[in-house]
C-alpha cells in the first residue's frame, strides 16, 4: 500500500509542456541577453563562396603556399593557388614586417569573390622572401597577380591575396614599364645590378630564453672598395630543423650599413636556422646561420 | 486529492525508536509523518519498491537490514576519500590570477592593509560579492595570509558538497543511490581539479546544492521552513556568484510542473528570508551603484570565441569517457522514465547548462555547479540497474561496476592532484620579491588577472600584457576599462597601447613570459610561443631590451623567464644643434648605462656613456669637415 502511494508518477503532458515553456523561456532570455550585450555569438563576415581560380601558365602554384609567411596561423587558406587581375590602388612596404602591401580594385569579375563588392578592394602581399623576385607595377597600372587566397583572421576574416608570389602587368600597359620597388632609399645614390657583400653575426648557441642578438652588415663595392649600405631591407625568419618558421623581424641598415637585430630564443630545445632576405631595389642576397637553443 | 495529501495521509506513523537511529546529516527535526525512510522500515521498501517492485511482494530485502552505522561508516569513507583527494599537496602549485585577486581581497579584508594598494574589494566583473573571500578572510584571521588557506576553505566547501548530495538523493531517491551520489561526486575529477583552486565555484556549489536540498525536503516534508531556507541559500549564492539567481527560475520551474500551490504567509516569509540574508549585497549596491553597473556593463560584453562544443570537451578532457558515460545514462535514463524525482536534478541541471551553453562568456570553472546534479542522476541510473539474484553474480557485477569507475577515474585524478598549468609563476614572483626594488614594476601575459600573482606574493605593481575586456585596476586603485572596440572585437590596448607607455614612463622595469603546462607537454603542435598574443609579448621583450636575469625551472623545463628591460624606447632618439663651434648632442633611448658612439662620415668622433635613464648629453668641437654629424650606432 505505502509502495502503491509512494511510487512516483511519471510526468504528465501538461507537465512536459510546462517544462517546455520554461526551457525555451530561459534559453531565449540568456540568448537575447548574450545578444543584447553586444557581444552575441561569434559573427565573422561570412567567407565567400569559394576562391578565384587559377590561372596556369606564367606563374607555378604552390603546395605550401603558407612556406615563409610570418605568422601564419593568422591565415585560414582558402586557395592555395588563386589568380586575380585588378588596378593597383596603392603599394607600400610596411617596416614592421617587411612585407609589401598592395591594395588592389579587382576586376568586375572578381567582385563575387568578395565580401564587401562595393569598392571592389582587396589586399593582397608580397611576402619579405618573394620581395626580389616580383615586379610590383605602379600604382594605376592594371596587373595579374598569382597568389593564396585566404581569410585573415586579423582583419575580421576579410579576404586577400597573402602572400602573392607572382605579379604580370596587363599586357597594354608592359610598354609603361614596371617600377622599382617603392621602398626606402630606393632612390639614394646607390649602384644598381652590383651584388651586395652582407654578413651576419649571430650566437650559436644560446640559453632558453636568452637574447639572440644578431649583427648584420651590408656593404657594396663602389670604385672598387666597399661601403656600407644603407637603408637595406632585413628580414629575418628562424626555422625550427624541420623547417617550419617560428620567429621574424624585419629591420633596416643604419647609415654604416650596420644593423642590430635582438631576438629572444623562447622557444623549446633544438636546433635552428636563421635566414635572412637582404634585398636593395635590384639586388638581393639569402644567408643562413645555425643556432642552437640550449635547456639551461 | 492530490499525490502528495495521499502519501501523507497513509503514511503510517514512525516508530519511535526507529526515529532514534535516523540519520539526519543536517541536524533538522524532521516532522514524523513525512519523515525520510528508516533503512528497513516500511518507507525503504516503498523505496525499494520503486526500483524493483517484486522486491516488497517477495519481501527480499526484508532480511536484509544494515545498521545505520554501515551507513554512516561508508559514508565517511566516502567523504575521507573525497577529502583527501581535494585537500592533498594543496600548496603543490602556486595561484593563478583569479585565485591571488580572491585571495588578495580576503587579506585586504582580513585586516593586510599593505595589499590595498592592490586589491579594491569590489568585483572588476561583479561576477561576486565577495561572500568567499570574507569567509577566506576569517581563515586569515586565524592562521594567517597563506595561499594555501584560501584553497583549504574551497577544498572544505567541495568536501561539504559531498555530503549534501548524499542528503539530497537519500531524500529523493534510495540509501543506495545516496552512497553512490555522493561516492562519484567525491572522485569528480572535475569537482577535485577545481576545489583544489582558491575560485568562487566551490563555495556556489555548495551554496547550489544546500538549496537544492531545500528544495528537495520542502518536496517531500512541505514544512515551509525548509522554503525558508532556500531563500536565504539563494540569497547567499548570489553572493557567492551572481549566477546564483539561477535558482529561483529552478524554483519556479519546479513550481510549475509540481503544480503546488504556496502559501502567501510561506511566500513572504521565504522572501523575507532571502532579502535579509542578501542585504549585504542590497547595502553594497546602495553605496556603489555607480560602479557595479558600470562593471556589470562593461564585463557582460565579454565573450568567449570557442565552438560550440566547448564544455563537452572540457567535461571530456577533465573526467574521461567512464565518468562523462554514466552522467550520460543518468540524464537519459531520466529523460526515458520521467519520475517526478528526478525533477529537480533535471531542472538544476537544465538551469545551469542550459544557461552557460548560451551565455557568450564561457571558462573552465563554469559547469561545477552542475557536477551534483550529475551526479544524482548516474547514481539513480545506477541504483536502477537489474540485480543478479544470486549473490556470487551480485558482488561480480558490482565489482566490475567499481573496477570500471575506478581505471576511468585514475588516470584523470592523476591529471587534477598534479596539474601544474601555471607552475613558475609563484616562483618568480618571490624572486622578484627578494632581486627587484620594492619599487619595481612588472608586466605579464594576462588574461586579466595573472598579473595579480606579482602583487599577492611580491607585492610589487603589476601590469598585464594581453586582450581581454575586464578592468584593470592600476596599483593605487585606480580602474582602467577596457577601451570600446568596434564589432565585438576584444580591446588591444592592453597589447599595443598601455605596455610601450608604461615602459617608456619607466612605471614598467621587468617583463615575465611564462609557459602552460599544455605547451610544455607538447612542444611540437604547441610551441613556447604561439598566440599572437604571445608573439607580441616575445616582440615587446625584445624592442625594448629584454634581459634574461633569471629563469624558473619545474622539473627542469623552464616554465617563467623575467626580463629587465634595458632601454625606455623602441629606437633612440637624437637631436644636435651647433654653436660656437661646438657640436651638442642630445639622446633618449639608447640601452641603459651602454657606451654610446658617435660616427662623422664614418668615422669616430666622440663616445658617450648612457646614464641609467638612457640619456646621453655630450659636445664637442665640429669636426674638419664643415658638415653636421648624421650618424650614430
Amino acid at each position: 500500500m505505502h509502495g502503491q502511494h509512494r511510487h512516483l508518477r511519471r510526468l504528465g503532458v501538461p507537465q512536459l509542456l510546462a517544462l517546455a515553456g520554461i526551457t525555451l523561456v530561459a534559453l531565449s532570455g540568456a540568448v537575447g541577453y548574450g545578444l543584447g550585450r553586444g557581444g552575441g555569438l561569434e559573427t565573422a563576415m561570412a567567407p565567400p563562396a569559394s576562391a578565384p581560380a587559377w590561372r596556369t601558365g606564367a606563374v607555378a602554384c604552390r603546395d605550401d603556399p603558407m612556406t615563409g609567411v610570418p605568422h601564419p596561423t593568422r591565415f585560414v587558406v582558402v586557395a592555395n593557388c588563386s589568380t586575380v587581375s585588378g588596378t593597383i590602388r596603392q603599394v607600400r612596404r610596411d617596416p614592421a614586417d617587411g612585407e609589401l602591401n598592395l591594395l588592389i580594385q579587382v576586376d568586375r569579375s572578381y567582385a563575387r569573390f568578395l565580401q564587401s563588392s562595393f569598392a571592389r578592394e582587396l589586399r593582397a602581399a608580397v611576402i619579405p622572401r618573394d620581395v626580389p623576385k616580383v615586379r610590383v607595377p605602379r600604382v594605376g597600372q592594371h596587373a595579374t597577380l598569382y597568389g593564396a587566397w585566404v581569410l585573415d583572421r586579423n582583419q575580421r576574416s576579410q579576404v586577400a591575396l597573402h602572400p602573392v608570389w607572382g605579379v604580370e602587368a596587363s599586357a597594354s600597359e608592359r610598354s609603361a614599364g614596371l617600377t622599382q620597388l617603392p621602398m626606402p632609399g630606393a632612390g639614394s645614390n646607390t649602384a644598381v645590378n652590383k651584388h651586395l657583400k652582407v654578413h651576419m653575426k649571430a650566437p650559436r648557441s644560446v640559453p632558453l630564453g636568452g637574447a639572440m642578438n644578431i649583427t648584420v652588415r651590408v656593404q657594396s663595392a663602389v670604385k672598387g672598395t666597399l661601403r656600407g649600405e644603407p637603408e637595406a631591407n632585413l628580414f629575418f625568419e628562424v626555422r625550427s630543423s624541420n623547417g617550419r618558421g617560428v620567429q621574424w623581424k624585419a629591420a633596416t641598415t643604419n647609415a654604416l650599413g650596420l644593423a642590430r637585430v635582438r631576438l629572444v630564443a623562447l622557444e623549446h630545445p633544438g636546433s635552428f636556422r636563421v635566414w635572412l632576405y637582404v634585398d636593395k631595389p635590384g639586388r638581393a642576397a639569402v644567408l643562413s646561420a645555425p643556432v642552437t637553443v640550449r635547456r639551461r | 486529492m492530490r499525490l502528495r495529501d495521499r502519501v501523507t495521509r497513509d503514511r503510517p506513523p514512525l516508530p519511535e525508536a526507529a526515529r532514534s537511529v535516523r540519520v539526519d546529516l543536517l541536524a533538522e527535526p524532521e516532522p514524523p509523518e513525512v519523515a525520510p525512510p528508516v533503512p528497513g522500515s516500511a518507507d525503504d521498501l516503498a523505496g525499494a519498491a520503486e526500483e524493483d517492485p517484486e522486491a516488497v511482494v517477495t519481501g527480499r530485502r526484508a532480511g536484509r537490514r544494515r545498521p545505520w552505522t554501515l551507513e554512516a561508516a561508508a559514508l565517511a569513507v566516502i567523504v575521507a576519500v573525497g577529502g583527501l583527494l581535494r585537500f592533498w599537496n594543496l600548496d603543490r602549485v602556486g595561484f593563478r590570477g583569479d585565485e591571488a585577486v580572491y585571495a588578495g581581497q580576503a587579506a585586504v579584508l582580513a585586516g593586510v592593509d599593505e595589499l590595498q594598494r592592490w586589491f579594491i574589494l569590489m568585483s572588476r566583473g561583479n561576477s561576486n560579492f565577495l561572500l568567499f573571500q570574507r569567509i577566506v578572510s576569517l581563515a586569515y584571521r586565524m592562521f594567517g595570509v597563506s595561499d594555501v588557506g584560501a584553497r583549504a576553505v574551497a577544498a572544505s566547501f567541495s568536501t561539504m558538497t559531498i555530503v549534501v548530495v548524499f542528503a539530497i538523493a537519500r531524500t529523493l531517491y534510495t540509501r543506495r543511490a545516496a552512497l553512490i551520489a555522493a561516492l562519484l561526486l567525491a572522485v569528480s575529477s572535475y569537482s577535485v581539479f577545481l576545489a583544489r583552486l582558491a575560485l568562487l565555484d566551490a563555495t556556489l556549489t555548495f551554496l547550489v546544492t544546500v538549496a537544492m536540498l531545500c528544495l528537495a525536503r520542502w518536496d517531500r516534508t512541505s514544512r515551509p521552513a525548509w522554503l525558508y531556507r532556500f531563500g536565504a541559500c539563494v540569497a547567499l549564492a548570489i553572493q557567492a556568484k551572481i549566477v546564483g539567481v539561477l535558482l529561483l527560475p529552478i524554483l519556479g520551474g519546479y513550481l510549475l510542473v509540481s503544480r503546488r500551490r504556496l502559501p502567501w504567509r510561506a511566500v513572504v516569509l521565504a522572501a523575507v528570508a532571502f532579502l535579509v540574508f542578501l542585504s549585504p549585497v542590497l547595502l553594497d549596491l546602495a553605496s556603489n551603484s555607480r560602479e557595479f553597473g558600470d562593471f556589470l556593463s562593461r564585463s557582460s560584453r565579454r565573450v568567449s570565441h570557442v565552438p560550440w562544443t566547448y564544455y563537452p570537451t572540457v567535461l571530456l578532457g577533465r573526467e574521461g569517457i567512464v565518468v562523462v558515460v554514466l552522467w550520460t545514462a543518468g540524464i537519459v535514463t531520466a529523460v526515458v522514465r520521467r519520475s517526478r524525482a528526478d525533477v529537480i536534478p533535471g531542472l538544476w541541471l537544465l538551469a545551469f547548462v542550459g544557461f552557460y551553453q548560451l551565455y557568450p562568456l564561457k571558462a573552465f570553472n563554469y559547469l561545477l555547479p552542475s557536477v551534483p546534479a550529475l551526479c544524482l542522476l548516474a547514481a539513480r541510473a545506477l541504483d536502477r540497474l537489474p540485480r543478479p539474484s544470486l549473490p556470487v553474480l551480485r558482488v561480480a557485477a558490482t565489482a566490475t561496476v567499481a573496477v570500471v569507475l575506478v581505471a576511468g577515474v585514475i588516470p584523470y585524478q592523476w591529471r587534477a592532484l598534479h596539474d601544474d598549468s601555471y607552475a613558475g609563476l609563484e616562483e618568480a614572483a618571490r624572486w622578484l620579491a627578494d632581486n627587484s626594488p620594492a619599487t619595481a614594476g612588472v608586466m605579464t601575459l594576462s588574461h586579466g588577472s595573472a598579473q595579480y600573482v606579482f602583487s599577492f606574493y611580491a607585492q610589487r605593481d603589476a601590469y598585464p600584457f594581453g586582450r581581454f575586456r575586464l578592468a584593470t585596476v592600476l596599483p593605487g586603485g585606480e580602474i582602467v576599462h577596457a577601451l570600446p572596440s568596434a564589432e565585438g572585437v576584444t580591446p588591444r590596448d592592453w597589447v599595443a597601447l598601455w605596455p610601450p607607455q608604461l615602459l617608456e614612463k619607466g612605471t614598467v622595469d621587468y617583463l615575465v613570459y611564462y609557459a602552460t603546462s599544455t605547451t610544455i607537454d607538447d612542444p611540437e603542435e604547441d610551441p613556447l610561443v604561439n598566440t599572437s598574443t604571445q608573439q607580441k609579448f616575445r616582440e615587446l621583450i625584445a624592442r625594448y631590451g629584454g634581459e634574461l636575469v633569471h629563469t624558473v625551472y619545474v622539473h627542469h623545463e623552464g616554465r617563467a623567464w623575467i626580463y629587465r628591460a634595458t632601454r625606455l624606447r623602441q629606437k633612440p632618439v637624437v637631436t644636435h644643434s651647433v654653436r660656437g663651434g661646438v657640436v651638442r648632442v642630445r639622446g633618449w633611448g639608447f640601452t641603459l648605462s651602454s657606451t654610446v658612439k658617435v660616427h662623422y662620415h664614418g668615422r669616430r668622433v666622440a663616445t658617450a656613456h648612457a646614464d641609467r635613464r638612457g640619456s646621453i648629453s655630450l659636445r664637442f668641437p665640429v669636426p674638419a669637415r664643415p658638415s653636421l654629424p648624421t650618424t650614430w650606432c
